[in-house]
């Protein structure tokens, strides 16, 4: 299986696992999307020095990991590109910022590195905590969710054709790709030449395809205003998941739980 | 006025004085008038950019003519009744993966009761029935991806069959089908009720399936009427750039050397 074929394939997983029957995916997409959001402001307001509070917010992805049945083997290997660019994010901070603060051994941490670790914590767990909405409620929930905090519909259905037109696209590209490819056996990735017109040809094959796709969707009935609005609203399960994951979130964030476990014991 | 009214009440498609052009200056279909009855199945023949893919857009709604009428089951297409006339009228396009943008065959199948208001159980069910008329039911959580060519065009058709539509278009069916899927997909159309329209260039598949036939030529209908008629002229076939079916062609050469 070629690239583009697995990447295809990834995309139609990742709606798979959406429709995967566990209590995470019937819970309602807004109440999940605005846990996750809640999830990203606090884990992203904590102090730049003091990265061992941001390990502490593993523990509602943990919760989340668990309780969704997700596999973590597969989120890291989906994300491994993206964690690569938010391990590099902060790569600049101990060039920066050198003051010492602190020894392990002989080695001398300085603020700067101290940050860098921060920003890197931070980023890989926002992005897992996005991977996990994504994978637990799919694009298409998304945008219902994005309809019930009154994003305008047409917004949003250009968001659900844009994430469609990637797979028409990536399938266009694998089309042209072999037809390429087939014609020119001895050369190694498309000449520079055939760049221009190849990209002209695959630009218009697959506007042109995607627009046979909204056809096909308004020819059996597809209505942007009315779409994301057939959806049913909040119900008891969604209100205890909303406040449970609210409470722990808040919980970890502001409570340090591990000292407060600590110092019981040393009392005693 | 009342004999009018009794002929439209039989129509199921008519189309009066129908003219298009997709730049306002070259057009495309000029004076198509079209009378479909109920219950037929009706065979839309000519060679290559005679429009017949334009004509089956017109009737339903993909694009709109400035000049002519197109009534289905007495309404008139226009913007307005789109809604409706959509849900009278399946439309099997010619490419399956054009048609077919959901992750399994069921939610593909379900996606026209949804946003026709169906609830999503009584959708699940009508789809699943649906899917096992056609005999397809084991492909029910299928990722659509995994389909072969033959599987999806099935599924093109349980996606607008689900509506249980009064008339079903198809685009170039038999297009890239291997002779199995081809048998298979007849055996389909036949076995479903209502009106049907069949645009193709396999004129054996119109031979085997339709009652009537309708050749476009120079934008405009050439000649109308009884299938076997039609495909059995070899010079009018010649004459607008088609040729006789392959059955007849190996027919005639049988007769020939017995």
């Amino acid at each position: 299986m070629n690239k583009i074929d697995y990447a295809i394939m990834e995309i139609h997983h990742l709606d798979h696992e959406a429709k995967k029957e566990n209590i995470l995916t019937r819970i309602n997409p807004l109440a999940k999307l605005i846990i996750t959001f809640l999830y990203i402001i606090l884990l992203t307001s904590i102090d730049r020095y003091k990265p061992q509070q941001c390990i502490y917010m593993c523990i509602y992805l943990i919760l989340i990991k668990i309780i969704g049945e997700i596999s973590m083997k597969k989120c890291i290997k989906r994300l491994k590109v993206i964690f690569t660019i938010v391990l590099v994010i902060g790569i600049a901070n101990p060039i920066i910022n050198r003051n010492i603060v602190a020894q392990i051994g002989k080695i001398p941490i300085s603020s700067g590195m101290i940050s860098m670790t921060t920003l890197m914590i931070k980023g890989c767990f926002a992005i897992i905590a996005s991977y996990f909405f994504i994978i637990t409620t799919g694009m298409e929930n998304f945008c219902v969710a994005l309809r019930m905090i009154h994003i305008p519909g047409v917004l949003i259905t250009v968001i659900l054709l844009i994430y469609r037109y990637i797979i028409v696209f990536l399938k266009e590209v694998q089309r042209i790709w072999t037809a390429y490819s087939m014609r020119a056996p001895n050369q190694k990735g498309v000449n520079f030449k055939a760049w221009g017109s190849m990209i002209g040809s695959l630009m218009i094959r697959s506007i042109d395809k995607a627009g046979n796709v909204y056809d096909s969707m308004e020819l059996r009935g597809f209505n942007p205003d009315t779409f994301f609005d057939k959806k049913n609203g909040f119900c008891e399960i969604d209100l205890i998941y909303f406040i449970f994951s609210a409470a722990v979130i808040v919980v970890i964030r502001y409570i340090n739980i591990f000292e407060m476990i600590g110092n019981v014991f040393v009392f005693q | 006025m009342k004999a009018e009214e009794c002929v439209m009440e039989s129509s199921m498609l008519k189309i009066i004085d129908l003219s298009f052009s997709y730049d306002g200056k070259r057009e495309v279909l000029s004076g198509i008038n079209l009378d479909i009855k109920a219950g037929e199945c009706i065979g839309l023949i000519g060679a290559n950019g005679v429009g017949k893919s334009t004509l089956l857009k017109l009737i339903v709604g993909l694009e709109f003519a400035k000049k002519g009428k197109i009534i289905v089951n007495n309404m008139e297409v226009n913007s307005k009744n789109l809604r409706e006339v959509r849900k009278n009228i399946g439309y099997v396009f010619q490419d399956s993966d054009a048609q077919l943008f959901m992750p399994t065959v069921h939610e593909d199948v379900k996606f026209a009761l949804l946003n026709y208001g169906y609830g999503k159980d009584e959708a699940d069910q009508i789809a699943y029935e649906t899917l096992k008329k056609i005999g397809i039911e084991n492909l029910k959580d299928q990722s659509i991806y995994h389909l072969s060519g033959g599987q999806k065009k099935l599924v093109s058709i349980a996606t607008v069959l689900v509506l249980n539509p009064d008339m079903i278009i198809f685009d170039e069916p038999t297009v890239c089908l291997d002779p199995k899927n081809r048998r298979k997909f007849m055996e389909v159309l036949r076995s479903l009720g209502g009106t049907k329209i069949v645009a193709s260039h396999d004129l054996d598949l119109i031979y085997d399936t339709c009652d009537r036939s309708v050749l476009i030529a120079d934008q405009r209908i050439v000649k109308e009427g009884i299938t076997q008629k039609i495909l059995t002229d070899r010079e009018l076939l010649e004459n607008n750039g088609l040729e006789l079916p392959l059955s007849m062609i190996s027919r005639n050469k049988m007769s020939v050397i017995m």
